[in-house]
């Protein structure tokens, strides 16, 4: 049965849209693209997990929201599947991913490799942030609950170093793509995790989309408020050699969109700076209301390694 | 345009050795300082580098090394047998390394400024000034990605002094860029979140290879999630190496953990970066 399916379905999909590898190159194409060792399918496939085809109804509804909320115009045919807690449906062109379960979405236009190819948005940063506040509401995500939108300006330079001379030489830097970060509040409280990151294309569609808002559970919400008022009467923060304590806010974390597990928690976080000038790197935190540590919401379940034994080399004592 | 083309040509034809899940890894991660006469301590540096490895052993990467305070040597950085070519635990070993652990920040930075990466091993602490000390993909060293999660190693304003002599093999690098008063926070996640989007998720549906979390170019991933848990004015940079100008930005933008492009070799560098 098998083997009449995967016929049936390449030829569901077929159109110039759609590649089953995921690099694979278009004929006549004028220009060389990259292509990194093409990797057959089959070997490539092989060695991945088998999705479960997802429900008419969810796949209904996911390929609706790519639609109504993030624009997406689906190709002739899609693919619908289930995937470690995610729905995924695709065309082989835009992939758009959900897990219900922390709210997460990715989606993501691929272009000939990536979707990040091209200029990216032209438009005003106004639009941009009109445009993730929309997308946010079309969601049923509350405005009250944005805290801040964020337009992050990416730069790009170059240099050389001329090799008889040793002389370096390097380009003014240029403005570049721009993204948005959309950052998160509940009842004043900041929600650290929660976050969308969006980036359109030149033409104002979606070239990639990250985000992880989901609902905060009820007693996670409540241990938070009363961190806050623990904070503002005057939460001991453990004090650290070497360092004075330069924050501390209560706040919720929660497992991000890349993650196939759903932690949430509340806590305190303290952020430290170091007294010596020399050392970077600020300590950071997180306290329950008793000042001990609450563990940092996992990605995923996953075994953690064995202690490693002494490394064996001797190591001669360097100057410092 | 046809040099250009004929430059990356010669990119996807070198990188045959490296295919997909060929690459191997290697962390460092160092909490404690204060054996070291160095204060403060950190908290979540080894937990960091052990989220990084969770995911790069999802997709079946090979580890060459995973060492962790003091097991992480003073010379690991720095160019030379038995030191980042230690098979041990070197950093010019294996094709991929992420070192967590301290830097060190000026206030501000100037362009001569040295990076670094900080370490503290046998009772004594380790300041390795990354332009001064450390070569990449020299004398068969493999390094191809240093993924450096400290503060301050990549400093805007000295990146040429600091970056482009390391660069004698390497591919990319990626790092922050800070100062003391404005710098990265000992995040447990921040690692992770980058090792994920450079690996992606993948699934299959008869016979259909499917993105379940989109898999991105080093830089993007980077640009995605190298803000995480870094204070305002904190920028995430990531910089590339090779041959011409143009092939130095191509790679820069397209260049993914695996496959990646053949070795470079050249001296045009090109960088990218995003501030808080």
């Amino acid at each position: 049965m098998k083997k009449l399916l995967v016929p049936l379905v390449t030829a569901l999909l077929a159109g110039p849209n759609v590649s089953h590898a995921a690099d694979e190159k278009k004929s006549g194409d004028p220009s060389p693209t990259l292509q990194p060792m093409h990797v057959p399918l089959e070997r490539s496939a092989r060695s991945l997990p088998e999705a479960k085809p997802l429900s008419a109804a969810d796949a209904k509804t996911l390929k609706a929201i790519g639609t109504k909320v993030f624009g997406v115009k689906w190709g002739e045919k899609t693919v619908a599947v289930s995937d470690r807690g995610f729905q995924v449906v695709t065309d082989g062109v835009t992939t758009l991913s959900h897990r219900p379960a922390g709210n997460a979405y990715f989606l993501q236009q691929k272009g000939k490799e990536h979707a990040f190819e091209g200029r990216g948005f032209q438009g005003s940063t106004g639009e941009l942030k009109a445009r993730g506040a929309r997308l946010l509401t079309g969601l049923g995500i509350a405005k009250r609950e944005i805290a801040n939108l964020q337009v992050l300006q990416q730069f790009v330079a170059a240099g050389r170093t001329d090799p008889a001379s040793g002389r370096m030489t390097v380009e003014t830097p240029l403005s570049d793509r721009r993204s948005l970060l959309v950052t998160r509040a509940v009842e004043g409280i900041p929600v650290w995790t929660s976050r969308l990151k969006l980036d359109l294309d030149e033409k104002g569609g979606i070239a990639a989309l990250e985000l992880s808002w989901p609902k905060i559970d009820p007693k996670v919400m409540a241990m938070a408020r009363r961190l806050k008022k623990l904070v503002v009467s005057g939460f001991k923060a453990p004090p650290r050699a070497g360092a004075k304590i330069e924050s501390v806010q209560a706040g919720i974390l929660h497992s991000p969109a890349a993650a196939f597990v759903d932690d949430q928690v509340a806590a305190v976080r303290v952020v430290y700076a170091s007294l010596d000038p020399r050392l970077g790197m600020k300590p950071m935190v997180y306290l329950d209301a008793e000042g001990k540590p609450v563990p940092v919401p996992r990605q995923l379940d996953a075994r953690p390694d064995p202690p490693t034994p002494q490394r064996s080399q001797k190591e001669p004592t360097p100057p410092r | 345009m046809r040099g250009v083309w004929f430059a990356i040509a010669a990119l996807i034809v070198a990188a045959g050795a490296h295919g997909a899940g060929a690459q191997n890894y290697s962390t460092g991660a160092v909490n404690t300082y204060s054996t070291c006469g160095l204060n403060p301590d950190l908290s979540n540096r080894i937990e960091a580098a052990q989220r990084f490895r969770d995911w790069y052993n999802l997709a079946g990467f090979p580890i060459v090394s995973r060492w962790e305070n003091d097991n992480v040597f003073n010379t690991d950085f720095t160019d030379g047998p038995g030191k980042d070519m230690d098979p041990g635990g070197g950093s010019d070993v294996p094709d991929m390394y992420l070192f967590a652990g301290h830097g060190s920040c000026q206030n501000p930075p100037t362009a001569t400024d040295p990076d670094f990466v900080v370490t503290c091993s046998h009772g004594a602490g380790m300041f390795t000034d990354i332009g001064a000390s450390s070569r990449w993909g020299n004398a068969g060293g493999q390094l191809q990605f240093a993924f450096i999660d400290a503060s301050c190693p990549m400093d805007l304003v000295s990146l040429g002094n600091n970056w482009f002599p390391p660069f004698q093999g390497l591919h990319m690098a990626t790092g922050h860029s800070g100062r003391v008063t404005n710098d990265t926070l000992d995040s447990a996640s921040r690692p992770a979140e980058f090792a994920a989007r450079t690996i992606g998720v993948q699934t299959t549906f008869l016979g259909i290879v499917i993105s379940t979390i989109p898999k991105e170019p080093v830089t993007w991933a980077w640009m995605d999630t190298g803000l995480i848990d870094v204070q305002p004015q904190v920028c995430a940079v990531a910089i590339a190496n090779d041959a011409t100008r143009d092939a130095a930005i191509f790679r820069r933008d397209n260049e993914f953990v695996s496959p990646s492009l053949g070795r470079p070799s050249g001296n045009w560098y090109a960088w990218r970066w995003v501030c808080n």
